[in-house]
């Protein structure tokens, strides 16, 4: 008997909660579809495109008559160049209020600055206070320069291509230049040999620094950790014994000229180096066909960084597809339970106070302990319901969010996150007096769940103060639960489950002692 | 009106307070007091605002652990009391302290079921609870729609859902009419003949008439306590009293010198314009007496009948003689003002050797 009298005190706050929630609709379509309206507006609303900077471009004198050209080969995917022109003042007048986001200034002189070995300045005039916008702009300005760079190398390499494509023809003209040098040694004749000699060094000299650049994109410290195959290994002989050959030939030519020109070398000695000569531009002609066939891009970014997502649907038959609603999809759910729970838990308490139903409860056969979990079996079941309506709503068709996971788990997941969340909730309403006071420590809560839980920012963006902090929030475990769970279709970790049950039965303790107080001093 | 005096000595004791204290901080709300109430009567507690009744009442419930003495009722320590015990007793709070949002039947099951009251078990108890109060066929209204006289009725049939034996009411007629009073005041009756104990407060003096019992507390003081009768007697310093109308030549003195020397005589009262005032041991012994000597003396009595003071009458003069035997206490509570005491006192002034 004493058993059933227990339960059915235990069972009374139930059906008067969900009384009382009953006939508050409207707070609870409040509660749940106001947060989750504003979310999915968000969500839909976002577009995660590429920041550009709406750009002046200003030049030194002559730029506008050639400002066609200058905006094609200025503007990049990061800069939207709305004008080209030789007006600075004009240009920072529209950057001053605010109708361009961005002025950019080509050097006056940046031919001199690059022979005279120093970097031309490209500035970029900006006029903004909000520091994430800044570190957007930072970071277009860093991509901006790489760009540029990237493609004036590129046009560099392109010509320089087509000077290696015509040395093959110059690699014939060579050999008869060698013959005709063979003949002008045999006939003693030096004006022959020093003029064949010195078109050969020209060719040879531009050929040097292509085949340097090929060899030095491959033959470098950053890439001697890396193991090379077989194959690739060969392609890089064939580079090295291809700068050899020419380095070698560009000294046995330069040697010639020289003992020509002296008339110190014996006649044999000028043969055997002739001979050498033939012998490397051969190897030449051998090597040169594969390095011509390397794109200028290549040459200039040898490495190209392919990202690979084991999440994601499109790299993994059994991943999700990766976008902004289904990523915050499990987030906004525990932010809402989280959110109804502390809430509802938070005005509960108060309310009997202000109501004065405590005065009943200190005259009844009821003790603290069967109204607190009275109290938290009554919103558990609510926002269990609340909770379901919403996944169900979430999954369906309609919206389509993934859900991979064992829904056994993500029911525990969620059953932890409102234990804890209540807890939290009830002690907002043993320590506040009124319930606009108990509202504001909610919206409270809400707020720093909204910041501090990795909701919109990563914990890792925080300090680890911060980041401690944030572990005393139910749904910085929630969310790495639900998400967890949903989206990756794996167990939620052992932390998540036990720091919310941890939280939870703390909660529960201190609300136990404070509401025994509270009921026990009148 | 009130059934006859309990015989105290016959009954149960189901309440004991002995040399009960409570304070708040520096502040006293009860002092010292001591009472008894017993099985199956109405035990009105009655003083002005501020004077220590639903504190005393708390701490009678086990709401308030107490400063000083000790409270029991049903022979237990209310405060460190078993479930039990607070299934013995209801208590109706002086506010209405229900949900607005339930329906009258909802709030009626949830009170109920603090109570441990089984759904199955409990639909008659409600069902007679709210016959009582006559409010079942308002059970589907909400709480917070009903007028303010059915929420009364409401806590009062919450409080009776689980049948107590002992049923403390806190201010119940606070602030309703007169015929909802009278009504409650029937009810109290019903639930006394039924054998129930009633601890009522209030501070209308007049529904002392209502109580088998009464308290008058002041300043946390029990200043009194007895039966209506008890306290009316107590009231005129132990007499009765008989009032006459006179030719107005006839002066108080005058009469004094005629009516000293029967055996029942306390004392004489010049009311003003020929009514007279006066007090004897035995209204009903002396009636006659006064008669015949007034008409031997050639005195024409217009009018001659046995004064009942009206409970406002009692309740002032017992605080006015709680006042003189604390002259260095000031009393500034709403329901006795000093400046009514210093009427009070002016007319005392003219009771001449009533004692």
């Amino acid at each position: 008997m004493p058993l059933i009298k227990m339960l059915v005190r235990l069972s009374a706050f139930l059906g008067k909660e969900v009384a009382e929630v009953r006939r508050q609709l409207r707070l609870v379509f409040t509660l749940v579809l106001g947060p989750f309206l504003i979310l999915f507006i968000f969500g839909i609303g976002y577009v995660s495109k590429q920041q550009s900077l709406t750009t002046i471009i200003v030049g030194p004198p002559g730029t506008q008559a050639r400002s066609a050209e200058i905006k094609k080969q200025f503007a990049v995917e990061q800069l939207d160049v709305r004008e080209v022109t030789e007006d600075l003042g004009r240009a920072m007048s529209e950057l001053h209020d605010r109708r361009v986001d961005a002025v950019a200034v080509i050097p006056t002189d940046p031919y001199s600055d690059i022979l005279g070995g120093k970097q031309a300045e490209l500035r970029l005039n900006v006029n903004e206070i909000d520091p994430v916008k800044i570190n957007i702009v930072y970071f277009l300005t860093y991509a901006y320069s790489n760009e540029l760079n990237k493609r004036i190398l590129e046009a560099g390499f392109k010509q320089g291509q087509a000077g290696l494509t015509d040395l093959q023809g110059q690699v014939g003209q060579l050999r008869q230049a060698v013959n005709r040098l063979q003949a002008g040694l045999q006939a003693n004749d030096v004006q022959a040999v020093t003029k064949e000699s010195g078109d050969l060094l020209t060719s040879s000299n531009s050929v040097l620094v292509v085949l340097a650049v090929a060899g030095g994109a491959v033959n470098n410290d950053q890439l001697a950790a890396v193991p090379i195959s077989p194959a690739g290994q060969q392609k890089v002989d064939s580079i090295n014994k291809a700068q050899t050959a020419i380095r070698r030939l560009n000294d046995n030519v330069q040697a010639i000229r020289s003992d020509a020109l002296r008339g110190q070398a014996s006649r044999e000695q000028q043969v055997q180096r002739l001979k050498q000569v033939d012998e490397d531009l051969a190897t030449l002609e051998a090597t040169t066909g594969q390095i011509t066939n390397i794109a200028p891009g290549v040459l200039v970014s040898p490495f190209r960084a392919i990202v690979k997502n084991e999440a994601s649907k499109e790299d993994n038959s059994n991943g999700v597809e990766i976008n902004f609603i289904n990523y915050y999809t499990p987030a906004v759910l525990a932010l809402l339970l989280q959110h109804i729970a502390v809430t509802f838990a938070a005005l509960s308490l108060v309310r009997e106070r202000t109501i004065g139903t405590l005065e009943l409860f200190r005259v009844a056969p009821i003790h603290a302990t069967e109204i607190l979990v009275s109290k938290y079996v009554a919103y558990i079941l609510f926002v269990a319901v609340v909770g379901a309506a919403l996944v169900g709503a979430l999954v369906s068709p309609l919206l389509g969010v993934p859900f991979k996971g064992d829904p056994v788990w993500f029911s525990l997941t969620a059953l932890a996150l409102v234990f804890a969340s209540l807890g939290l909730g009830f002690f907002i309403s043993l320590i506040s007096q009124t319930e606009s006071q108990a509202v504001q420590l909610s919206m409270l809560v809400l707020l720093t769940s909204v910041f501090f839980s990795g909701f919109f920012l990563s914990l890792s963006s925080f300090n680890q103060y911060v980041q401690y902090g944030a572990q005393g929030l139910p749904i910085t475990h929630g969310i790495q639960g639900f998400q967890q769970v949903m989206l990756r279709g794996q167990l939620p970790t052992d932390y998540v489950i036990g720091a919310l049950t941890t939280m939870g039965l703390i909660f529960f303790v201190i609300n136990w002692l404070l509401f025994r107080r509270e009921l026990a001093k009148g | 009106m009130a059934s006859q005096p309990t015989n105290a000595s016959s009954r149960r004791s189901v309440i004991t307070v002995e040399h009960l204290s409570k304070r708040f901080g520096a502040q006293v709300s009860v002092n010292d007091v001591s009472f008894e109430v017993y099985e199956g009567e109405i035990f009105g507690f009655i003083g002005p605002s501020g004077s220590g009744k639903t504190t005393t009442m708390r701490l009678i419930t086990g709401i308030y652990e107490p400063s000083g003495g000790r409270v029991r009722m049903l022979g237990q320590n209310p405060h460190h009391s078993a479930s039990r015990l607070h299934e013995r007793f209801g208590y109706m709070p002086q506010l209405f302290v229900l949900y607005p949002s339930l329906s009258v039947m909802e709030n009626m099951n949830f009170v109920a079921s603090i109570y441990g009251m089984p759904w199955w078990k409990r639909k008659a108890q409600v069902r007679e609870a709210l016959d009582f109060a006559e409010l079942w066929e308002h059970r589907g209204k909400l709480a917070g729609n009903i007028s303010g006289g059915m929420q009364r009725r409401l806590e009062l049939a919450a409080t009776l859902v689980h049948r107590p034996t002992i049923i403390f009411v806190d201010e119940p007629t606070a602030g309703i009419d007169p015929i909802l009073r009278a009504k409650f005041w029937q009810e109290f009756r019903k639930l006394r003949d039924a054998g129930r104990t009633l601890f009522v407060t209030t501070q209308y003096i007049g529904e002392s008439e209502y109580c088998d019992r009464v308290g008058v507390i002041n300043k946390g003081r029990l200043i009194a306590i007895g039966t209506p009768v008890e306290l009316r007697r107590r009231a005129l310093g132990g007499s009765e009293a008989i009032d006459l109308t006179v030719d107005s030549r006839h002066t108080c003195p005058m009469l004094e010198q005629i009516l000293k020397p029967l055996p029942n005589y306390r004392g004489i009262e010049d009311l003003a314009h020929g009514t007279i005032r006066v007090y004897v041991a035995d209204a009903g012994e002396a009636t006659p007496d006064i008669a015949a000597a007034l008409q031997e003396a050639g005195v024409e009595v217009k009018s001659l009948s046995e004064y009942k003071p009206n409970f406002d009458e009692v309740f002032f003069q017992l605080m006015e003689q709680d006042a003189a035997d604390h002259p260095d206490e000031t009393q500034d509570s709403e329901g006795v003002t000093l400046e009514r005491l210093e009427r009070r006192s002016d007319r005392q002034a003219t009771n001449q050797g009533r004692k």
